[in-house]
């Protein structure tokens, strides 16, 4: 009996894939979604899960910060990627403060 | 002249969009921070600078041996820190690992990046790996916090595997309650570019706040 090659199916290009969006304090969310989404859909979900304003909140991918019209697959993005987020942060200083 | 120069440039720009020819689209509207003795700077006029000092390595011969970071950088390395055993491992650290294994590897000599620290004040940090010190400039004339310290001995020893020296770099003394990041930032200018740039002056750094702005506004309109 002839060995049968076993066929491997290809990859879905479209396959969900897991990201890790950590914060500044190390705190985790994970979420899956397809390569094909915005990721701002996945901002969006983060921001009211936190309670922030989306608008005060950087996402940054690689170091560099995610625009409204990326997803997974245009940023080359791989299944447990991890997104940072940033808050805003500020500085002047009251020199007498310190 | 220097507000003629910028009130012109003002009404040049529409106030609606982003501005362009950085690597963030920040709303233009909020290049008021610039001349606002009300308004800290926040990472998003940081970040700007540090595109403006970017383009400047890009035209300079030299320019390639220096990396300049955004905000971000340190809070990765922290997180670094803070998970040493999987620092060399996944893609997460990937970048601030290759970062320092090209400094490391003399690909690149030195590290500019600006910290914010408690949400409040800007310092600057230069890791020099070519002479293996660690240079830290504040406006308020403070120490290095433990807390950065700790972060980048560990970061530079990983990658070298020598105790890095630390020094002051020279940014003149804050004077009022809001130029902190743009008087680091100069210093960091001044580093990387001596003759061009010089340090700046506390009792002229409104002045300094105008040319910044019209730096951006000209970028801007570089790219309109």
């Amino acid at each position: 009996m002839s060995e049968e090659e076993q066929q491997i199916p290809p990859e879905d290009a479209n396959a969900p894939i897991n990201v890790k969006v950590v914060s500044a304090t190390g705190d985790e969310v994970f979420f899956k979604i397809k390569r094909s989404t915005k990721l701002s859909k996945l901002q969006g979900a983060y921001a009211n899960k936190v309670g922030k304003d989306v608008n005060s909140i950087r996402f940054l991918y690689d170091g560099a910060r995610i625009s409204d019209t990326d997803t997974p697959a245009s940023l080359d993005m791989e299944d447990n990627d991890t997104i940072d987020v940033m808050v805003e942060q500020v500085g002047g200083c009251v020199p007498c403060s310190s | 002249q220097l507000v003629d120069e910028v009130y012109t440039a003002l009404d040049t720009i529409q106030w609606s969009g982003s501005v362009r020819g950085f690597n963030n689209p920040e709303p233009i509207i909020l290049l008021s921070r610039y001349v606002s003795a009300s308004s800290w700077f926040s990472d998003v006029e940081q970040n700007q600078m540090l595109d403006l000092l970017c383009r400047d390595l890009l035209f300079d011969p030299e320019g390639k041996k220096t990396e300049l970071q955004g905000l971000d950088f340190f809070q990765k390395l922290l997180e670094g820190f803070q998970g040493k055993e999987t620092y060399r491992e996944g893609r997460t650290f990937a970048r601030a690992w290759g970062i320092g294994h090209a400094l490391a590897t003399g690909s690149r000599n030195a590290i500019g990046m600006m910290i914010n620290l408690d949400n409040e004040h800007w310092v600057l940090l230069v890791c020099d790996f070519w002479n293996k010190t660690i240079l830290y400039g504040d406006s308020l004339k403070h120490a290095m916090p433990d807390s950065v310290k700790e972060v980048i001995d560990w970061w530079t020893f990983n990658h070298t595997g020598k105790e890095f020296t630390h020094l002051n770099l020279e940014v003149p003394k804050q004077t009022n309650f809001h130029s902190c990041g743009l008087m680091a930032f100069y210093s960091l200018m001044v580093f990387l570019f001596p003759n061009t740039y010089h340090m700046i002056d506390p009792k002229n750094v409104d002045s300094k706040h105008l040319k910044m702005l019209l730096r951006v506004i000209n970028c801007h309109q570089d790219y309109v």
